[in-house]
């Protein structure tokens, strides 16, 4: 078999068992692999806690993965969140993927849960659950340093082991599955690390047709102005142009300027720290930024939140908290968000040390830190101030603000995951105007625009792509990689289906979860002005944002309240009687 | 910023420059302002950004896909603006003529203004086209590129301008005259 190794591994660590399963051939032309697979999976367990044993979790490559593809060194982790209870995926760059497949397997399905804490030791084709009981209680850099002879390595820190739904997975000491409480389904199995060294060879069905193919796909990458910047600057110099869009959120979302934004711009931390740059496998970007000393920059949503969300302008500090932040295995997007939604309701903004200790009180949920520890939506909803909490599905909003970018906004309130920016990315065509500029303030052309992009993006997460890459190239370049990498014929149109369809079964989930149209809309703070201190950036009008998701419904062949219709679930293959 | 607001609307009025195409800059020391990809020359009201001459700097990101050009040319020649269109007759004429040549302008006007125009190659926001443009525009007002539009140089967006559309207006009269001759 070409680009799938057509073996999954089944850990179940309440029985200590590991097998090797063959991979479903259906599945995978129905699902692909990464997000797609792993959502299929996690669908059919069928309704969970996210904290019981019987939530999986997945963690898997894609057909690229491991081929030496542009782009192509990530992978994708799958399960039921415990921050907001819809489906979550949650994808990072890296070694992981990649050593994964040279392991020889496409995903990683854990079951259960183990009393004593575990890791899962994959050398090669030698599979074994080792005793994890010296690395419990321990933050992400030890774990790392005690791991460190492997090449790939996953692993929480203490706020995973306490189940903290804030809690991420980290990788490789930089690489972060940060969204939606992965970190805390990993604890709450007893896992605490996984570490692989793959020794083995992707198998390409056509090497010169993919020599063609990649070399084309690097002419395009490495032409593209976005990426050279991305390259140059890494996703800081974000600050700088989300700040000219006007979306930069400030103060939990309560003004929409910055004054000070320039002093946490990437040329800021250029002149600071002169960074230097680090690549995922494959990857001729290398967005990422280090010091020379291997401490991680923070990315530009880290900034965002700890910076002009947190009316905080202390470069350093923000370096600091990310730090905090990847030792305990903490999300920055949601901790940054859920500490701006406590300044906001204590009144009072947080100063720089003080941010530092609630970050560690967060990741040990202790002192004020254990309810904040919950989330935003959770703190706000205890101090009877749910309209603080920037969510959308409990899920914190990333670092732009939606109300000059109405793309971005219906995005954010259709998100199968929650507040997030990656389903569509948006900030795509709205804001860097790739593959072209749209109006980003109108809903005119929006529904179909983000239907499209989402289904584009749930591809790009199955294959496993890195979505920058689409800042360059698209989905014609890598249905062709795709093409010579498995000798069967793969049309762009042909991904965006297989996109469509993972979308739907996400929906699917949800709502088997209880999730309904209302849970597609925005905090109230962006429908009114009441509390908007610069009244500038305006409102988004309610009634246009319904008729908006409205016509999103229609385009997605659902019905006015947001249900996939029997009509187009027979379309994708989903319908069950 | 008016400025190049200005002349971006009147170069859409003139017919030299259409649909998301064509940008236009103007240096101010070590700093440019230039207009975004993907915009509008006739709507371009908040989409001029300014980015550094001497290094890549943030807004690089949003800024005209042809920026690498522009800085090309600043570096290496004295403008201190720059308008880029994709006018017909000027694309006409650069496909008609091999790159490496020279086109002389025929009319009075232009003949003054203008003198020669070389023909360059390059694709679009290339380090080639940049160098050849620059190298181009050192000792000529404009250039053609093939298959694509012009570059033109000023120090004053308005004098880009006027050599901009005068390279239009000479590339049609030369157009017209060629095809006259040939008929003749």
């Amino acid at each position: 078999m070409f680009g799938w190794t057509g073996k999954i591994l089944r850990v179940d660590l309440t029985h200590k068992t590991i097998e090797e399963e063959k991979l479903d051939l259906h599945e995978r032309e129905l699902y692909l692999g990464g997000r797609g697979l792993g959502v299929k999976w996690v669908y059919d367990r069928g309704p969970v806690e996210p904290l019981a044993p019987n939530n999986l979790l997945v963690f898997a490559a894609g057909p690229l993965t491991g081929t030496g593809t542009l782009a192509s060194g990530r992978a994708t982790a799958v399960s039921k969140s415990p921050l907001t209870g819809t489906i979550c995926y949650s994808n990072a760059g890296g070694t992981f993927g990649v050593q994964l497949k040279k392991a020889g397997y496409d995903a990683i399905i854990i079951d259960g849960t183990s009393p004593e804490p575990l890791f899962l030791e994959i050398e090669g084709d030698q599979v074994a659950l080792r005793n994890a009981q010296e690395l419990w209680g321990k933050n992400t850099g030890q774990v790392f340093d005690y791991l460190k002879d492997y090449k790939a390595v996953l692993c929480i820190g203490i706020a995973g082991e306490k189940k903290i739904p804030l809690a991420s997975i980290m990788h490789n000491r930089s690489h972060v599955f940060g969204r939606g409480g992965l970190g805390a389904v990993m604890g709450a199995k007893g896992l605490k690390a996984i570490a692989v060294n793959g020794n083995g060879r992707a198998q390409i069905a056509r090497p010169e047709e993919f020599k063609t193919r990649q070399e084309n796909l690097r002419k395009i990458l490495v032409a593209s102005p976005v990426l050279k910047n991305l390259s140059f600057l890494g996703t800081p110099s974000l600050v700088k142009v989300i700040d000219w869009a006007g979306l930069l959120p400030v103060a939990n979302f309560r003004k929409t300027s910055f004054p000070e934004a320039d002093l946490l711009a990437a040329e800021a931390l250029r002149k600071l720290f002169k960074p230097r740059s680090r690549a995922c496998l494959a990857c001729p970007v290398a967005c990422k930024k280090e010091t020379h000393d291997h401490i991680p920059l923070p990315e530009y949503e880290t900034l965002g939140m700890f910076g002009p969300n947190n009316e905080n302008s202390t470069l350093q500090s923000i370096v600091k908290v990310n730090q905090i932040c990847n030792d305990y295995g903490l999300d920055t997007i949601s901790v940054g968000s859920t500490l701006s939604c406590y300044a906001e309701i204590r009144g009072q903004k947080l100063n720089p040390t003080e941010t530092c200790d609630l970050v560690k009180n967060i990741g040990e949920a202790s002192g004020p830190g254990a309810t904040l520890a919950e989330g935003s939506l959770h703190y706000a909803r205890a101090q009877n101030r749910k309209e603080a909490s920037m969510t959308v599905k409990g899920l914190e909003l990333p670092a732009y603000d939606p109300r000059k970018a109405y793309g971005l906004a219906l995005a954010y309130g259709t998100s199968s995951r929650g507040g997030c920016h990656l389903g569509a990315y948006m900030v795509a065509p709205e804001v860097l105007r790739k593959p072209k500029a749209i109006e980003p303030r109108t809903f005119t052309g929006k529904p179909s625009y983000v239907a499209i992009f989402q289904d584009t993006f749930a591809a790009v997460d199955s294959l496993v792509v890195c979505k920058f890459a689409y800042l360059g190239a698209g989905q014609e370049e890598y249905a062709n990689i795709l093409t010579a990498v498995t000798g069967e014929i793969f049309t762009a149109d042909d991904l965006n289906k297989i996109g469509e369809r993972i979308w739907n079964l996400e929906r699917l989930y949800n709502i088997r979860e209880g999730f309904t149209k209302n849970d597609d809309f925005l905090p109230n703070r962006f429908y009114e002005k009441t509390g908007l201190e610069n009244t500038s950036a305006g409102n988004i009008d309610r009634i246009h944002y319904d008729k908006a998701l409205t016509e999103y419904y229609q385009h997605r062949g659902w019905t006015n309240e947001g249900v996939p219709g029997d009509h187009k679930l027979k379309k994708l293959g989903l319908w069950k009687s | 910023m008016e400025e190049l607001i200005k002349y971006g609307k009147k170069m859409v009025a003139q017919g030299l420059a259409h649909s998301h195409f064509g940008n236009v800059s103007k240096r101010i020391g070590d700093r440019i302002l230039i207009s975004t990809t993907g915009s509008m020359l006739d709507e371009l009201e908040g989409q001029i950004v300014e980015v550094s001459l001497s290094g890549p700097s943030s807004l690089d990101m949003v800024a005209s896909t042809e920026l690498l050009v522009h800085k090309e040319i600043y570096r290496e020649t004295s403008a201190l603006s720059i308008l880029h269109g994709h006018s017909e007759f000027a694309v006409v004429l650069s496909l008609l003529y091999p790159a490496g040549t020279e086109l002389r302008a025929e009319d009075s006007e232009s003949t003054y203004l203008l003198h020669e125009i070389p023909i360059i190659q390059g694709g679009v926001g290339s380090k080639e086209l940049g160098q050849n443009a620059a190298a181009g525009l050192r000792d000529h007002k404009a250039v053609l590129i093939k298959g694509h539009g012009v570059f033109a140089r000023g120090s004053t967006v308005d004098e880009a301008f006027v050599v901009l559309s005068s390279v239009e207006h000479s590339c049609k009269v030369k157009y017209f005259a060629d095809l006259w001759n040939k008929k003749g």
